[in-house]
């Protein structure tokens, strides 16, 4: 029997070239246009959180307090149960509650949050010194965010981004079970389901090889940009 | 001209209050280095900070050219530090920045077109030295040249205060040298006020014209750097000209040790000559005058103030007991300052 035994994940006639690709492709734009989403997101959270922190007014206390509860909630919930908590909402936002589309909205929703803190820790690590400096030239707050905060924490944030779109591979497998699309969706639904442990297989490897480009890359530009040391 | 009036700065604790700055009354001159000395924990630094608007004093007031910086509005504020550039004792660059950029910062934060940012900047690496490393970034730096980058960037926007918070206190005592002389040729060419924050006595003497200094958050003791290393009053000023003016003085008082045993008769004297006084003859003609007297010399040093040099020279006078007491007696009656260490 083709489904038994060790030889069965090598049964390469019983995969579908063409669903493999088109599941690959579906991974890699979900994965990319969540990121993007959450970068953009979790660099205005975390700079609200760090920009409230230790502040005085009232205002700045609301804001952090919001923040925070919301990011601290978000990045506590189980994806899978976030997924499933969120169908009606993703109906409303996205109109359809399968496809890759109707990953997006939990996908940013339960990464955002994560990047947030690992943003608002890459601001702390930003030397103090430079940003009163900047502040004794006569600038002002935006001059810190866009000339100190963001330049000087650029390979710590991408680093962050790294390890985040990572996870967001897995969570886009994850949705895989409730019928996303994608390689996580194929390798259940063609993998699993028919028990094609070829199919498995294959979109484990194209997983991994993902994964391995995107911590290349992420590694080459943190190199790249960081001029800390020589 | 920046006065300082009645500063108070305190800050509440958990539960008590600590004064960190303790009736505060300096007044710094157009065009002067001025010198801050103390400790760590001395207000120093708090004293720059509300200087530049970063804190608020408690009470009293801080001006510059009669504004005070405590009632300016947040913009107003923000043009006025324009005009009071700062160096740092870690240099506070950016490293994602080249030098060039460094510089071009508090350009780019006044709103000036990138021509004349590019112009300016050229201009200051060469005021400090730095031609041809435009396009190389502070980790490819060293600690004098970071410094030197510091001063370029405190300077872009031609301030009129130029305010050194410990910026020589990380480097090495040549670095620091060339620092301060690179600060004293920019307040000459520039005409630029200096206020110096340093707790090196050194870096006061060699570039300072007045001095003030602090403890516990009080300013103790002040006035021109020349009178207060020949006549310091308090203990903690006596210290830091001490440090400075003798910075081996545990080898200097085994060598006296030394000599009293070689020699037991004689009489260790410390003399301190002052501007002309020290190019002046006296130890040859008090030797001519008292025949039986002869000396060691154990230790002399010369140094250079902004008012003028102080020598000190310690001796032994060997010969009968009542030379000894002549020579002492003829020395003050020329002038010249001597302190018995000890006597035979």
């Amino acid at each position: 029997m083709a489904n038994q035994g060790i030889q069965s994940y090598f049964q390469f006639n019983n995969v579908n070239w063409s669903a493999m690709r088109q599941a690959t492709w579906e991974t890699v734009w979900m994965t990319a246009l969540s990121m993007i989403i959450v970068a953009v997101l979790g660099i205005i959270l975390g700079l609200l959180l760090f920009e409230s922190r230790n502040k005085s007014g009232f205002g700045w206390k609301i804001i952090n307090w919001v923040v925070s509860f919301l990011v601290n909630v978000f990045r506590s919930i189980p994806f899978i149960i976030l997924i499933v908590l969120l169908l009606p909402f993703t109906k409303d936002l996205v109109g359809t509650i399968i496809g890759p589309k109707a990953a997006i909205p939990s996908l940013v929703i339960s990464a955002a949050p994560f990047y947030a803190r690992m943003v608002e820790a890459n601001f702390r690590e930003v030397d103090d010194g430079v940003i009163e400096a900047v502040k004794s030239m006569g600038g002002t707050n935006w001059d810190v965010i866009f000339k100190v905060l963001l330049p000087e924490s650029t390979p710590a944030l991408i680093s962050g981004a790294t390890v985040t779109a990572i996870s967001l591979i897995s969570y886009t497998a994850m949705a895989g079970a409730i019928g996303s699309g994608g390689l996580g969706y194929l390798a259940y639904l063609d993998g699993f389901q028919s028990n094609n442990n070829t199919v498995t297989l294959v979109a484990t490897v194209i997983i991994l090889i993902i994964v391995l480009i995107v911590q290349t890359v992420g590694d080459l530009l943190v190199k790249k940009i960081d001029k800390r040391t020589l | 001209m920046i006065r300082f009036k009645n500063v108070y700065k305190k800050y509440k604790l958990d539960k008590s209050i600590l004064t960190a700055v303790k009736d505060v009354n300096l007044e710094v001159n157009d065009g002067e280095i001025f010198g801050i000395i103390g400790y760590s924990g001395a207000g120093k630094s708090t004293l720059v900070r509300m200087l530049d608007g970063l804190e608020a004093p408690t009470s009293g007031s801080i001006e510059i050219n009669g504004k005070d910086i405590a009632k300016l509005s947040s913009k107003e504020l923000r043009s006025q530090r324009k005009k009071v550039g700062m160096i740092f004792q870690h240099f506070n660059l950016l490293w994602s920045r080249t030098i060039q950029q460094n510089i071009e910062l508090p350009l780019e934060i006044a709103g000036v077109a990138k021509e004349q940012r590019h112009e300016k900047a050229e201009k200051l690496i060469e005021l400090v030295g730095l031609k041809g490393r435009e396009n190389d970034y502070p980790s490819e730096l060293s600690g004098g040249q970071k410094q030197r980058v510091g001063i370029a960037r405190a300077l872009a926007n031609d301030p009129e205060i130029l305010i050194s918070d410990e910026a020589t206190s990380a480097l090495d005592p040549q670095t620091t040298d060339e620092i301060l002389d690179l600060l004293l040729e920019i307040n000459k060419k520039l005409n630029l006020t200096i206020l110096l924050i340093t707790h090196e006595m050194h870096a006061i003497r060699k570039t300072a014209s007045k001095v003030a200094v602090m403890q516990d958050g009080q300013v103790v003791e002040s006035g021109n750097v020349y009178d207060i290393f020949q006549n310091p009053q308090q203990e903690i000023t006596k210290r830091f000209v001490n440090e400075d003016d003798n910075p081996n003085a545990k080898d200097l008082n085994m060598t006296v040790d030394e000599i009293i045993r070689n020699y037991p008769n004689g009489m260790v004297i410390k003399l301190t000559f002052k501007g002309t006084q020290s190019q002046q003859p006296v130890v040859s003609q008090m030797i001519r005058e008292f025949d039986s007297l002869e000396l060691n010399i154990v230790e002399g040093s010369i140094h250079q103030t902004q008012g003028g040099s102080i020598g000190s020279l310690v001796l032994q006078l060997l010969g009968t007991p009542e030379d000894q007491n002549k020579a002492v007696e003829y020395l003050k009656s020329v002038n010249v300052e001597a302190e018995v260490i000890n006597r035979g």
